[in-house]
């Protein structure tokens, strides 16, 4: 009788036992009292690869290049002419990190002209940052397709020599991340203009495969398959358009079509640890409902 | 009915080598001429779309059948056909229901008895109508069966009930339990009486004159009212839900939502109380991105001199110089308010050089003290992903074990129900009845812990998130080996052997063994994919390459060898053998003999033959050799034209006539309304009677859930 007692007292108290909960350990979101540790946490995370991996987070889930910019400004503002040069410095790191290079280049200057131990690296970073914020600043629109095809090329040129010069050094992943940026933009311009392109779909196909060959290592991996998968699906919704008349469909034609659509969908929506999971298995529920649908409107 | 089966119809009746006796031949003959004529004036009415005249055509005919049966011939076998004609051509829902009906009362042939039938049962407010009475039987039947269930298990502690009647006192209690709260749901929205709702609209969209337009009307109105509250009632149990989750921006959504609903006055609280949390959260947000009110600050000469070389070096980030400049801080200022930042700056530059259990030791150390914030921001670093690397796989680990245990041991549905009958039972035994909570019931236990063991019921997703995770930040870490380990053992479990082959074969040393399991698990999987659905052919020859050694391979061989030839129309042994016409020079043109069951003379197998690309592939069994063997026969263009037209035209009437009968019904079963219901499951050995349950069945259920 006593075993069974404790067996139930076991079993009732593995039942009972709350799970160990994130964060618990971490407390609230909360006021800092020392700079030193705002900066410490920015320090600790300034050559993340950022190309290949999400942007860093704190314990309590905030993203920290944002957050630690936004508690430096707000002790400038608080303690205005205190610590200046680290807090110059340490907005200009962490503004560097969020693709403002031209504010970023701008709170460098400013440092390198103080009577700082920071002065010599700032006035590095300053020239780093302005070689950043000059192709930046490349216009990536024109009036018309070739226009802005013309500047974006001209606009990735820019950044590719950047990947080139900054090549094993932390500010490769930036630029490299940038040019990822750019390729894609022109994916998205093709993907979009198709219809007036020769060859449209093929071209559109084209470029997001490379998109998905070129950044294998990219951290929106997932998310240019997806892209894929969209224009499959866009190209197998084009088909049903284009052939609405009863004989004019050819079913097995329209499900090889679609069936390219949730092949991408179905490998993100197994991807495990990617953030796109969930949207995945959402895009390949609701075009495998569109496929079911169109099939048995013309069964 | 279509013109087509018409003519074929009148056809069949013209040809005197169907059934007619030789001295009927003559009369037949006679007719020939005359029945095309009727054939063709019934055709040109329905083309014309005169009713009256087709209603005389079918007078004619039903004469002209009973003229024959007094004359002791076969009744021409029209009428049907031209009745369902006829019935195509009723102006209303009302007056073609009536035809329909008229159709069904002569006793038709199967193929315009199905047709009928389909019509009738494809009549919007018909079917709701049926939806409805099913609903509400299958209500009253679960209330029934529900009180009675409980009274029916026969767990370890209900067995004491012998010897102690007071235990049926719990029994007793669950079952009215589950009745009140099972009338407390009566009324709840169900998805048929949303298919109903929806057929009932389409009905008068359609017909908005037919005979029932008041009656569906008042029935609109009422599962309308009905749905618009359910509809209330889901969205604001959404928004609770998130609510108190702490999840507000989905809460606001669905609290919003609810509250623009017309008459869904039970938003307004809870949407209030999210928008004020999501004031406060706001608030605390902007909070967290300021300094404390009063922070401390050093004072001034060298304590002001240290901590500002200390920010500087960390702002620099050269671990060297960090760990310096703390270093010095510490010594000089060890019991400064700024000792504790400088740890932290110590640990951080011991991790940014590559020390990281060194690194680890010095934010353990600073967690200790969790009063002051460098400590809190310690803690936070040790339980992220980077610190806690492969512990914090082995937390989810543990968290899985201890969840599976809960599982054998409790169950899966411990929810207010079950804690209700737990409840009154320990009410009314005390300590003792514990036992029949669960854990003396072993027939539960060993149930569950065999489901267990055969299908984790527990998620892994935990498990692989992180060790997916960390494969992907550190895939060369010491450790990755024993996350591979992990990974692969964490999938195979959740049943996705692919996964947990690829990791497994990442290990530093699989054991083929173990990899050959997988690959059998992996095949197993593979093959109940490919039989779910139409045969899968690609699939089926994947297992037999990838996987040739196992089991699953020798099933998908077996399948492939079973598969029909490839073709666009496939017609089995059967349908040829119930359609002999189809064998004709009109049809497929097939020596008969392929049929007679002579293997010498050549026989066609099971999966008969199939039409594609211009021929006529044949799957035939011989004694010249084993197996099947297929043969195939070129076509010319009109032959395949009609090889083609008679195949198709076979399998819509096949399709047509197929049984549609449930097959778990038997053809006594509907006059016997209750049945014994057993099961041997989770909550132990049940036995109980039961009243049948009509089952819902709709071809586009997803449309309603």
């Amino acid at each position: 009788m006593a075993t069974r007692r404790v067996l139930a007292a076991l079993v009732l108290g593995l039942a009972l036992a709350p799970s160990a909960r994130a964060g618990d350990a971490t407390g609230a979101f909360a006021p800092y009292e020392d700079i030193l540790q705002v900066i410490a946490d920015l320090t600790w995370h300034l050559n993340d690869d950022t190309y290949r991996f999400p942007p860093p987070k704190d314990a309590t889930g905030h993203e920290l290049y944002q957050l630690a910019l936004r508690r430096i400004e707000n002790w400038e503002k608080r303690y205005p002419g205190r610590l200046v040069d680290v807090t110059g410095f340490t907005r200009a790191e962490a503004l560097e990190h969020l693709g403002e290079y031209e504010r970023a280049a701008e709170a460098y200057r400013q440092v390198g002209a103080m009577q700082s131990p920071l002065a010599e690296k700032a006035r590095a970073g300053a020239d780093r940052s302005a070689a950043f914020a000059e192709a930046a600043a490349l216009p990536e629109w024109g009036d018309d397709l070739d226009a802005s095809l013309t500047a974006l090329r001209k606009k990735l040129d820019a950044w590719g020599a950047l990947v080139q010069r900054f090549d094993g050094t932390p500010y490769q992943a930036a630029a490299m991340a940038e040019e990822e940026r750019l390729e894609s933009t022109v994916a998205r311009l093709i993907v979009e203009n198709r219809r007036a392109i020769e060859d449209g779909p093929k071209t559109a196909e084209r470029s997001l495969r490379f998109l998905v060959e070129k950044h294998a290592d990219s951290k929106n991996l997932p998310e240019h398959i997806l892209r894929l998968g969209d224009l499959y699906a866009e190209l197998a919704r084009d088909y049903v358009e284009q052939h609405a008349r009863p004989l004019a469909f050819d079913p097995d034609e329209f499900d090889a079509r679609a069936d390219r659509a949730l092949d991408m969908y179905r490998k993100v929506a197994t991807w495990d640890g990617a953030p796109e999971k969930p949207e995945a298995q959402g895009r390949f529920a609701a075009f495998d409902a569109y496929k079911t649908s169109v099939l048995a409107r013309y069964r | 009915m279509r013109p087509a089966a018409l003519v074929l119809a009148a056809a069949a009746l013209a040809c005197p080598a169907f059934v007619r006796a030789g001295d009927l031949l003559d009369d037949v003959a006679a007719q020939q001429a005359d029945v095309e004529q009727r054939v063709r004036e019934i055709l040109v009415h329905r083309l014309e779309g005169d009713a009256r005249a087709l209603a005389a055509d079918v007078a004619r005919l039903e004469a002209r059948d009973e003229a024959r049966r007094d004359r002791g011939l076969a009744p021409t076998g029209l009428t049907d056909d031209v009745r369902y004609l006829a019935a195509s051509l009723a102006p209303t829902r009302d007056a073609a229901r009536d035809a329909l009906h008229a159709v069904l009362r002569a006793h038709p042939d199967d193929v315009v008895r199905h047709l009928a039938e389909h019509r009738l049962e494809a009549d919007d407010a018909e079917a709701a109508n049926r939806i409805l009475s099913d609903d509400r039987h299958n209500r009253r039947a679960a209330i029934i069966n529900d009180a009675v269930r409980p009274l029916g298990v026969f767990s370890g502690g209900a067995l004491f009930a012998a010897i102690n009647p007071i235990l049926l006192a719990g029994s007793a209690v669950d079952s009215i339990a589950t009745t009140a709260v099972n009338l407390w749901n009566y009324n709840r929205l169900s998805t048929p009486e949303r298919e109903a709702l929806a057929r009932y609209r389409q009905t008068l969209v359609r017909q908005p004159r037919t005979q029932d337009a008041p009656e569906i009307a008042r029935a609109i109105r009422r599962l309308g009212a009905k749905r618009a509250a359910a509809l209330c009632a889901e969205t604001v149990a959404l928004g609770k839900k998130a609510l108190g989750e702490r999840d507000l921006d989905h809460a606001v959504f669905y609290l919003r939502t609810a509250d623009g609903m017309e008459g869904c006055g039970a938003a307004a609280r809870p949407l209030a109380e999210a928008r004020e949390a999501l004031a406060r959260r706001a608030a605390r947000e902007e909070a967290g991105r300021w300094p404390v009110d009063e922070p401390p600050e050093p004072e001034t000469g060298a304590e002001a001199d240290d901590y500002h070389a200390l920010l500087v070096a960390t702002a620099l980030g050269e671990p060297g110089a960090m760990i310096e400049a703390a270093s010095r801080f510490l010594q000089r200022h060890d019991d400064s308010d700024f000792a504790p930042s400088a740890r932290y700056v110590v640990a951080v530059a011991r991790d940014l050089a590559g020390h990281h259990d060194e690194a680890k030791v010095a934010l353990e150390a600073l967690a200790r003290d969790g009063r002051t914030t460098a400590g809190r921001a310690a803690a936070g670093a040790l339980a992220s992903v980077e610190f806690r690397r492969v512990d914090a796989i082995a937390d989810a680990e543990r968290r899985h074990f201890r969840d599976t245990l809960k599982y054998v041991f409790l169950g899966g549905q411990l929810d207010g129900r079950t804690a209700l009958h737990s409840g009154t039972q320990l009410a009314a035994q005390g300590v003792q009845a514990a036992e029949s909570l669960g854990i003396f019931n072993v027939i539960g236990v060993l149930t569950r812990a065999w489901t267990a063991w055969r299908k984790d019921p527990v998620s892994n997703q935990a498990i692989i998130d992180r060790g997916e995770e960390f494969l992907a930040r550190q895939p060369e870490a010491p450790e990755a080996n024993e996350v591979h380990e992990k990974l692969a053992a964490a999938y195979e479990r959740a049943g996705q052997y692919g996964r947990a082959l690829m990791h497994y074969r990442a290990t530093r040393a699989p054991d083929p063994g173990r990899v050959k399991r997988l690959e059998a698990k992996m095949a197993a999987d593979l093959l109940e994919q490919a039989d779910k659905g139409p045969p899968n052919r690609v699939l089926l020859t994947g297992i037999v390459d990838h996987f040739p050694e196992t089991k699953a391979a020798d099933k998908a061989r077996k399948r492939l060898g079973e598969l029909p030839p490839d073709g666009d129309t496939t017609l089995d042994k059967a349908l040829l053998l119930a359609n002999p016409t189809l064998l004709g020079p009109d049809g497929l043109d097939l020596d008969p003999a392929l049929l007679d069951g002579d293997r010498k003379n050549g026989e066609l197998a099971d999966a008969g033959v199939a039409l594609a690309d211009g021929a006529l592939k044949l799957t035939l069994d011989d004694d010249a050799a084993p197996g099947h063997r297929v043969e195939t026969r070129r076509l010319s263009s009109d032959a395949w034209a009609r090889a083609k037209a008679a195949a198709q035209e076979a399998l819509y009437e096949s399709l047509v006539t197929a049984d549609r009968r449930d097959p778990e019904i038997g053809p006594l079963e509907k006059y016997v309304p209750v049945y014994v219901q057993g099961s041997f499951g989770d909550g132990g050995l049940s036995v109980a009677p039961a009243v049948k349950m009509r089952r819902y069945r709709s071809t586009e259920k997803a449309l309603y859930e």
